[in-house]
């Protein structure tokens, strides 16, 4: 069992801190991202898994035996690195045997599972090459056969995609996710890209300032964000500053809307967020639709992107299917806005 | 066209020494002449028989070697650690490691001298070593920094990651990767010590000359081509040995 267990980790710098009281478990096999924009500290808790850098307080328990004060090399990890690390003066078969050779696996058991790492991650024959005869998804791929045919607990992945084109981007998330369910890994998976996130991992951290704003499935944190934070940063969303009165929402704005099921009353302020997908335009005056104005509309390739205005004066942003027979909307027309109570969500 | 003028004219500028010590090795009147007339050997068969010259140089070499090595191991260590520091004191502590390059060796050798007797290490060898390392290890640091200028540390995380303690981590992936710096440096320290003359001058004790010193004073009484003689055994070993390890081995052919 290799399941990882973070329990009040943190690090400081001085005054700065860069991840506070940050707790998670991993189940054996999962894949969990963690997922932010820069300095959010999701790069310093992989680090510190690593045993790159020491925590301030706190302890990682892998399998359930504590590896805090564990020297790096000892942590039987796998990590696949952003700039893909590889030692350029070694060959392919250098590069799989290092590990091999510096956890003295048995000799005789050292080419055939350099063979097999290479051979799961499509580069048989390119035993002899150096890393710089190769692109770079190839490279990541030696990356990734490094660190696979040593069979670690743990694999982490610090950005590993961002330094690929977007197409071979997408490939490898793909690649990545298959064989990592073929291995059964434990894995992290450092990433600011949402997208990457959502294809590749079981459950998504989304981290801010060094703290969890929330933890779950992509679905969970698509749909049903717990923080403006997530809801924002996550795809994009719609976001109505205002308050819970008499059971309805009221913005700031003076905008009123009936309060998305399971709201709960509140005298704080908050806000109402609303993906932009999630929201239909139909004839004005339809029932129960919210009269709006057509301010912009600006074609995205495959999506069509439109910025109306409510009679409030609050704005939000709609979002359809580039489809011929819909592109019936001009700037300036008037619609009605509908959308399920169930997609509105109040956020603290 | 006019830059291919130019270091054509830089190349014989920098050349022309070297051809006129190297004919005048070979002149048969008893001082140098250039061009050199008539062809003799003797002026080598004098070095070579002369125990004086032969011990110095020899001398000159040991102390070369030795130096070079603690230099380097030094200055590679030192460069390391300079490379690494993420903070405040940095940019402070590097200058002041390099600083020994901008003192007047004279007054170094001053300095030396009046800090050895007091500690007993005047007129000793290892004294020598000692003084020649404080001249070169700046030189190594210089070096070995602008090689580590392009090193990705992320490749020793790696090496750590898959399991190599600090010493695998050193010899198999940092030293190989920063090699061309570290030779580079090791060989500017070995042609400096080689030629050290000023600082030695202050401390070398009695039975201690090394070949710049012999030179010195050889020069002080004779003119006889006998040093044009050494120059050009010197530029020749030069040529023979440190080119083809500079070529060799200062290429970074990785990457």
């Amino acid at each position: 069992m290799s399941d990882l267990q973070l329990q009040g980790l943190r690090k400081t710098y001085g005054a700065n801190v860069a991840v506070e009281n940050l707790s998670l478990d991993v189940r054996d096999g999962e894949m969990v991202a963690f997922l932010g924009p820069s300095g959010c500290g999701k790069t310093t808790t992989l680090r510190m898994v690593a045993g790159f850098v020491a925590p301030t307080a706190g302890t990682i328990r892998v399998g359930g035996a504590d590896i805090t004060d564990l020297p790096p090399n000892r942590r039987d990890m796998g990590m696949v690195f952003q700039s893909y690390a590889l030692f350029p003066h070694m060959t392919v078969r250098g590069n799989v045997a290092f590990g091999l050779k510096a956890r003295h696996v048995n000799a005789s058991e050292v080419p055939p599972r350099i063979a097999d790492a290479l051979k799961l991650v499509g580069l048989s024959g390119y035993e002899e090459r150096y890393p710089r005869e190769l692109s770079g998804g190839q490279q990541q791929r030696v990356a990734l056969a490094r660190v696979l045919a040593l069979r670690p607990k743990l694999l982490l992945f610090d950005e590993p995609l961002s330094n690929l084109d977007a197409k071979l981007r997408v490939q490898m998330r793909h690649e990545i996710r298959s064989l990592q369910k073929e291995v059964g890994i434990t894995s992290l998976f450092v990433t600011h890209d949402q997208e990457e996130a959502m294809t590749i991992a079981d459950r998504i951290v989304v981290m801010n300032v060094g703290r969890i704003e929330q933890a779950g499935t992509p679905d969970e944190i698509y749909d049903a964000p717990r923080t403006r934070f997530v809801a924002d940063f996550i795809g994009t969303a719609n976001l109505i500053p205002g308050r819970v009165a008499d059971g309805r929402f009221r913005s700031t704005r003076g905008l009123e809307l009936p309060l998305p099921d399971g709201a709960q009353a509140s005298a704080d302020e908050i806000v109402l967020s609303l993906r932009p997908e999630k929201i239909d335009m139909v004839a004005p005056g339809t029932p129960e639709s919210v009269p709006a104005t057509i301010t912009r509309m600006t074609k995205l390739g495959s999506t069509v992107e439109y910025a109306v205005a409510l009679a409030s004066g609050d704005a939000l942003v709609v979002q359809k299917q580039n489809r011929s027979d819909r592109n019936n909307h001009e700037v300036g027309g008037q619609i009605g806005l509908l959308w399920s109570r169930t997609d509105a969500r109040l956020l603290p | 066209m006019i830059l291919a003028a130019a270091n054509l004219l830089i190349g014989l500028f920098l050349l022309a020494p070297m051809i006129v010590v190297v004919a005048t090795a070979f002149t048969t009147t008893n001082y140098p002449v250039f061009p050199p007339v008539g062809f003799t050997f003797k002026w080598f068969h004098q070095f070579l028989s002369s125990a004086d010259f032969t011990d110095a140089m020899q001398r000159s070499a040991i102390l070369a070697t030795v130096s070079t090595l603690l230099s380097t191991t030094l200055g590679t260590l030192s460069a390391l650690a300079l490379a690494r520091w993420r903070g405040r004191g940095q940019q402070a502590v590097t200058m002041f490691m390099l600083s020994p390059i901008l003192f007047p060796t004279i007054v170094l050798g001053l300095a030396l001298l009046v800090f050895y007797s007091r500690v007993g290490l005047s007129g000793t060898f290892i004294g020598l070593v000692i003084a020649h390392s404080v001249v070169t290890t700046p030189f190594v640091i210089r070096l070995v920094l602008a090689g580590l200028a392009e090193f990705d540390s992320s490749v020793e995380e790696a090496a750590r990651n898959l399991g190599a303690g600090w010493w695998r981590t050193f010899f198999l992936v940092t030293l190989p990767l920063i090699r061309p710096g570290v030779l580079a440096g090791a060989i500017f320290a070995f042609i400096l010590s080689f030629d050290e003359l000023v600082i030695t001058l202050f401390l070398a004790g009695p039975g201690m000359q090394t070949l710049p010193i012999r030179i010195y004073t050889f020069v002080e009484y004779s003119s006889a081509p006998t040093i044009s003689a050494i120059a050009t055994v010197l530029i020749v070993a030069w040529v023979a040995i440190g080119v083809p390890v500079y070529a060799r081995f200062l290429s970074i052919r990785h990457k």
